[in-house]
């Protein structure tokens, strides 16, 4: 099975072994990952601040690169979530129906993993306490609340704490952040403290935004020592075979 | 039946500009049955102790009387514990047939009347209890519902701060969904009254700081008896 | 009431910083969110009473012009004086021509968001009527001088601290605890209550079939308002009209748990005319002022309409973590919280509170606690659309977007832009520079090498 790859910005830019670390995981898995040249971006900074209009050529960009794609999939639920969003910027008929089957074949990583290759143990072992971030995007964005836990569940000695109100906002919020920082780090303020009280050396969460933002409070707060890191980057850890050195 | 007053001349064409304004209606809504999560108890044993425990939960305190003298010895014991010196009495066939005035009086409650010169809420301010029948409970949430009426004042039930409210087993309903049905029907035979209070504990507020006060305004205490056995 | 929403990225800002103001409602929003939650969890089917409660909001909204007509009817048969107010100004000449009219000089005052809307206290006040507010928090932000900064809670944002140094101060008595601090205001109320010429409430439902108005309340000053004083003035916004009973109970399954987590609320009225003839106590005469202020229009609009389901529970005002940073009073105007942010510029136009569609995270914590089904973040996105198509948006916003949507679109630029985004990014660098697509040739490599040995899994 082959799963075409979607590389948020993100990822593409400022966290680019979070894609290493998803590609490694799926080939483990048996899925040879393919990742299509000439991608930029989902359009959801221009939606999400109102220029809706704008993203159809990014939706036509995207569909170029992605229609004859088994399977899409992305370390992004936030992007998985814009591209779901796709069909209905077009009113060309068949512009949308291309969008609705590719959306269909569109999935979040653990989403991919859990409900479409039934793993619930990746093979990783990673000896840490770990709190799980519910990002908005994912959880309710996307219904993907019980596959990341499953997934983490899966992996040998890694502690799972559960945060006091794991799906409360991190406060990034895309646009917002940049918009109205104060709002933001008062909502990032409380999710922090709220990591710091379980306990845990690491939170993970499926949410590339949600994590670079959850990593500068964590700063802010004196907190370094934990760390904030990408379900695929856990499940990148610790394996077995030895083919692959996992990433450090 | 109340006259129909006049509607104020300059409200007319408000009234058509606002509704001119409105959206277009929309195909109608499809209308679906209330969701009804309490169902009535098999029998009355079952009946009373629900309500006792949705009282209890409600901070409310519950007897169940076995007999009327019981019903009206319940009475005249939350009156000696809440020190009550006077009280306020629905006119009312049940209390009547308890013989309830009566009994209060005996036990040195002074009962005052139902007639007032003057307005009514600041007579019944004076009393430390006020005694009311109840036209309809409802168990799932524990509540009691009185109608306003000549001889049923609203404030009996509001002003003092301990109200006592006697409950006939006739008058127990599942639920709210009952309310709705209850409501309906009394409107399209006797005519609604004036005021239906439905009332679910004693007053409460949490407006400073999330704590839970009693009393803010209606009664601190409410005392419902219940009457096991209908009067002869 | 003067909006100030077009401060409000300001009024946010300075908000933002009171770490005393945001322990408070932390704190008062947790619990408010494990009351509601407890008290879902505790009905057998949760999402079907949400459902009919939504059908029932649904329905009016759906049939407003024939049920505003049919109520007033059923209203006039019981002997109810109806107004209608196309605005603020109007509804507050109409009762303050009755105020005039029937004599009255002292007025107690249920809490209701509407009166604050119309800002009635103020122009009775300067008509020389003594107005007391008689809900316990409503009477201490009046008090204080302060308007309501919660719609279920108005008083959420003080202490108890606070709350006992503003009785000495005014009231010269004081308390340390809650209840006798309530104690306080119940005996200072009780003597208003028991003289005051006139009760004002707000309406929470109105029954089209029988010209019932419905009132929920937990303290009892509504039930005093409207029993003790002559004269009963109830204001009630449009779209609160109900069609029967039966929509009622939908809307009292999940309204009170939704607010506070109660089943029910301690004391529902059902009023249906004044006293009768032969009763002692209940008001003499009784009118309703029907008000617009802007919602004829909203309800015209089939992408905006929704948010007039809303039945007040303030339930997404405690999931809202925007909320939850800068409490109710940066809202600037009556309404605060995911529901403020649809009613503010819904009510006064996008163009009187322009940064309220962007002050939103889209977690999508407010649809999901909506008992009617509501979906905030959604409309807000919609509102964001609309602002970006007419050109309400800053030039600075255009520009970036335009620029965005072109490098968007031609990958060998977008990257080059890429590069320069982290040179000036605060996230920093990643270790070794090179962005994912860089190294994916050397990675793809590897991983082929890898599955050709056998290794890394299934075929």
């Amino acid at each position: 099975m082959h799963a075409h790859l979607f590389i948020p910005c993100l990822v593409e830019h400022f966290r680019p072994e979070i894609g290493e670390a998803t590609a490694r995981v799926l080939a483990r898995l048996g899925v040879v990952p393919v990742v299509p040249s000439g991608q930029t971006c989902c359009g959801q900074p221009l939606y999400k601040t109102g220029f809706a209009d704008e993203v159809r050529a990014l939706a036509e960009h995207f569909l170029d690169l992605f229609d004859d794609a088994e399977a899409v999939v992305s370390p992004s639920g936030s992007c998985v979530a814009m591209i779901r969003a796709y069909p209905s910027l077009f009113e060309d008929v068949s512009l949308r129906r291309r969008a609705e089957e590719t959306a269909s074949r569109t999935f979040e990583f653990s989403e991919f993993l859990v409900e479409r290759l039934g793993v619930t143990d990746a093979g990783a072992g990673f000896r840490a306490r770990a709190a799980y971030h519910d990002s908005c995007q994912v959880g309710r964005g996307l219904g993907v609340r019980r596959p990341p836990r499953t997934l983490l569940a899966g992996v040998r000695g890694l502690e799972l704490v559960e945060l006091a109100s794991s799906d409360d906002c991190c406060g990034f919020g895309g646009a917002f952040s940049a918009r109205f920082p104060e709002i933001s780090g008062a909502i990032r303020e409380a999710k922090v403290r709220d990591i710091l009280a379980s306990g845990a050396e690491v939170v993970v969460a499926a949410e590339v935004s949600c994590l670079s933002h959850i990593a500068r409070g964590l700063r802010d707060a004196g907190a370094d020592h934990v760390r904030a890191m990408h379900v695929a980057e856990v499940l990148d850890q610790g394996f077995a075979s030895g083919s692959e050195e996992a990433a450090s | 039946m109340a006259e129909k007053p006049e509607m104020p001349e300059t409200s007319k064409p408000t009234r058509d500009r606002i509704l001119a304004a409105l959206g277009a209606s929309v195909e109608a809504v499809k209308r679906t049955p209330l969701v009804r999560p309490a169902q009535m108890p098999g029998d009355s044993r079952e009946a009373w102790e629900m309500l006792g425990r949705a009282l209890a939960s409600l901070g409310a305190d519950f007897r169940l009387a076995g007999s009327g003298q019981e019903a009206v010895g319940e009475v005249v014991e939350a009156a000696r514990l809440h020190g009550v010196r006077s009280a306020l009495l629905w006119e009312h066939p049940l209390l009547e047939r308890l013989g309830l005035a009566a009994a209060l009086a005996g036990a040195s409650v002074d009962v005052i009347p139902n007639d007032s010169e003057t307005r009514f809420c600041p007579h019944a301010n004076i009393a430390d209890m006020g005694v009311t029948a109840a036209d309809a409970v409802f168990l799932e949430t524990g509540t009691v519902a009185v109608w306003a009426g000549p001889g049923r004042e609203r404030a009996t039930s509001l002003v003092p701060p301990l109200h006592v409210a006697l409950v006939e087993e006739s008058v127990l309903r599942a639920g709210i969904a009952d309310l709705a049905d209850l409501l309906r029907e009394l409107a399209a035979s006797t005519g609604l009254p004036s005021a239906v209070h439905c009332i679910t504990g004693p007053s409460t507020t949490a407006d400073i700081g999330q704590v839970l006060v009693r009393g803010a305004h209606g009664p601190k205490t409410v005392v419902v008896v219940g009457l096991a056995q209908p009067l002869p | 009431m003067k909006s100030r929403a077009d401060t409000f990225a300001a009024l946010t800002r300075k908000a933002a910083g009171n770490r005393h103001q945001a322990r408070i409602l932390a704190g008062a929003s947790a619990h408010f969110i494990s009351k509601r939650k407890a008290a879902f969890e505790a009905v057998p089917h949760p999402a079907e009473l949400v459902r009919r409660a939504t059908e029932a909001r649904e329905r009016t909204l759906g049939k407003l012009p024939e049920l505003l007509l049919r109520l007033e009817e059923r209203l006039g048969d019981a002997g109810v004086r109806v107004h209608w107010a196309a605005d603020a100004d109007e509804a507050v000449a109409v009762v303050s021509d009755i105020a005039r009219e029937e004599g009255v000089s002292t007025v107690v005052k249920g809490k209701s968001m509407i009166t604050e809307e119309i800002g009635l206290n103020a122009a009775l006040e300067s008509m020389g009527l003594d107005v007391l507010e008689t809900d316990l928090g409503e009477y201490i932000v009046q008090l204080a001088g302060e308007g309501p900064s919660h719609i279920i809670a108005p008083a959420v944002h003080k202490s108890r601290e606070e709350v006992a140094r503003l009785f000495e101060e005014k009231l010269g008595q004081t308390a340390r605890e809650a209840e006798e601090l309530t104690m306080i205001a119940r005996r200072v109320l009780r003597e208003r209550f028991l003289t005051a010429d006139m009760g004002i409430t707000g309406v929470n439902m109105a029954v089209a079939e029988t010209g019932t108005l419905v009132l929920l309340e937990n303290e009892g000053n509504i039930r005093l308002s409207t029993t003790c004083p002559r004269v009963h003035v109830a204001v009630m916004s449009l779209e609160k009209v109900v069609e029967d009973f039966d929509d009622v109970a939908a809307v009292l399954a999940v309204l009170p748990r939704s607010a506070t987590g109660q089943k029910l609320s301690s004391y529902v009225s059902f009023l249906t005319g004044s006293r009768r003839g032969d009763e002692h106590d209940g008001a003499e005469v009784t009118h309703l002022v029907i008000l617009d202020n802007g919602r004829s229009r909203l309800h015209a609009d089939p992408e905006l309409r929704s948010m007039l389901r809303c039945v007040r529970c303030g339930a997404c005002l405690a999931a809202c973590p925007v909320y939850r940073a800068v409490g109710g009073h940066a809202y600037g105007w009556v309404y605060a919280g995911p529901i403020g942010a649809l009613l503010t510029p819904g009510l006064l136009g996008l163009e009187h509170a322009a940064d309220m569609p962007a002050a939103c995270t889209t977690c999508g914590a407010c649809a999901e606690v909506c008992p009617v089904s509501i979906r905030h973040h959604d409309i807000l996105q919609t509102m964001r659309i609309r602002q970006a198509k007419s050109g309400q948006t800053s030039l600075a916003l255009r520009a970036g977007a335009w620029l965005f949507a072109h490098l968007a679109r031609r990958p060998a630029v977008f990257g080059i832009a890429g590069v320069l985004a982290r040179l000036a990014s605060p996230m920093g660098m990643p270790r070794g520079r090179k962005p994912f697509s860089r190294r994916w040739p050397a990675l793809r490599n590897r991983l082929e090498r890898a599955s050709a040995k056998g290794h890394g899994g299934k075929d």
